[in-house]
């Protein structure tokens, strides 16, 4: 199995520390001219990315375009970089999230007003592809479908936290907010998850 | 530390989250070995965020070689200038800009006709190349007022292109600003 594959299948339950050597070393390289350094830089983390952005966005098409921009100004602002500040993965996540935001505006007329309004969920989820729908259980499409009624704030910490397993000095470091908040928003986010969860199962 | 069971109970939650002070984590985890209750609900805390964890993971699931084909190109390396790969392309442009700056003043003092006591070239080679560009004077200008004579001296090119060669028809733009209320329009007169 190749790397970037091995990235893609197995998602990191765990917290998975960064490998600063190799990202500097990969960075160098890159700065110094060499195309495939750049190549090895998006196959090492561009799974995380596209799974960050699909977890926040929760629609395909504007997941791979959200990966595509981050790395594209990562690419550009590599230079800018400073290692003392966060790790390359932090610095990315931050383009990530931003990039995942100026998203959402862009589309908020229609992805908030009406189907919020209408109570539909207009997400790939909804018009699963055979494979997809196999792939989800009932109980995990509800998972899935609860995240969509958290706020954007509260559902960018859940990410973070629930799959990343990031520490919230990281998460507030990612997000811009200090730690603190980062915590309370994983409590409100988690009890909202839950009492979402708890009035479906009602219901069922 | 101990805590009243109730406490601890609610207290479930973020233990499981890791939003706990240290010294009330290990009270809570301390409570858990003695508490069925509790470890049950710690229990159901720690599946449901493995639960979520899964369905993220099932959810974005890629599609095959997707990934690979949406990385864009490396940045476009600049082989003539060099310079403009890294940050030294800002001292560079700004250096650039003085030099249009330099340029344009020079420009103008040739042009338009600067005082050469205010102009910064006050080099002799720059003095003749004002002297160059000034035109010598006509016997018609000699019988012009003392005023306008100035005006010429100061604005050589300048006066040549907008002044009539009679004094007497000379046009407002040529005049300078105090006179220019007393040649206002006849209809702004009493």
């Amino acid at each position: 199995m190749t790397f970037p594959e091995q990235a893609l299948s197995s998602w990191p339950v765990g917290h998975v520390a960064p490998d600063h050597d190799l990202d500097g070393s990969l960075i160098a390289r890159c700065l110094a001219g060499e195309e495939v350094a750049y190549t090895s830089l998006y196959e090492r983390y561009a799974g995380y990315i596209y799974r960050l952005t699909f977890s926040l966005l929760q629609h395909r098409e504007d997941a791979e375009e959200v990966l595509q921009d981050t790395f594209e100004y990562a690419f550009r602002k590599l230079d800018h970089y400073d290692a003392d500040k966060a790790s390359f993965k932090t610095w990315l996540y931050q383009i990530a999230v931003s990039r995942c935001r100026n998203k959402r505006r862009r589309k908020w007329l229609p992805t908030f007003s009406l189907s919020h309004w209408l109570g539909e969920r207009l997400t790939d989820i909804e018009n699963p592809t055979p494979d997809e729908a196999l792939a989800l259980s009932g109980r995990q499409r509800r998972i899935w479908q609860a995240l969509q009624t958290l706020s954007p704030k509260l559902r960018e910490t859940a990410v973070l936290r629930y799959y990343e397993e990031l520490s919230y000095k990281e998460i507030g470091q990612i997000l811009g907010i200090p730690s603190k908040t980062a915590e309370s928003r994983m409590r409100l986010a988690h009890k909202a998850l839950k009492e979402v969860l708890e009035v479906e199962s009602d219901e069922s | 530390m101990m805590l009243e069971h109730g406490k601890e109970s609610r207290l479930v939650p973020d233990y499981v989250l890791g939003l706990l002070p240290a010294e009330t984590a290990e009270a809570v985890e301390s409570h858990l070995t003695t508490c069925e209750r509790c470890r049950e609900a710690a229990s159901r805390e720690r599946l449901l965020l493995a639960e979520v964890r899964q369905t993220v993971t099932s959810a974005t699931r890629p599609v095959p070689g997707r990934i690979r084909r949406l990385m864009p190109a490396p940045p476009a390396r600049h082989t003539f200038l060099p310079a403009l790969n890294s940050g030294a392309w800002q001292p560079l442009a700004a250096l650039a800009l003085l030099v249009v700056l330099f340029l344009g003043v020079v420009q103008r003092d040739l042009f338009l006709g600067q005082p050469a006591s205010d102009s910064i070239l006050s080099s002799p080679s720059a003095t003749s190349l004002i002297a160059t560009a000034t035109p010598t004077p006509t016997a018609t200008q000699a019988t012009e007022p003392a005023q306008t004579q100035t005006y010429r001296a100061n604005y050589p090119v300048l006066s040549n292109l907008v002044m009539s060669p009679d004094p007497a028809g000379t046009p407002l733009a040529a005049l300078p600003p105090a006179q220019l209320n007393n040649k206002q329009s006849p209809s702004s007169n009493p």
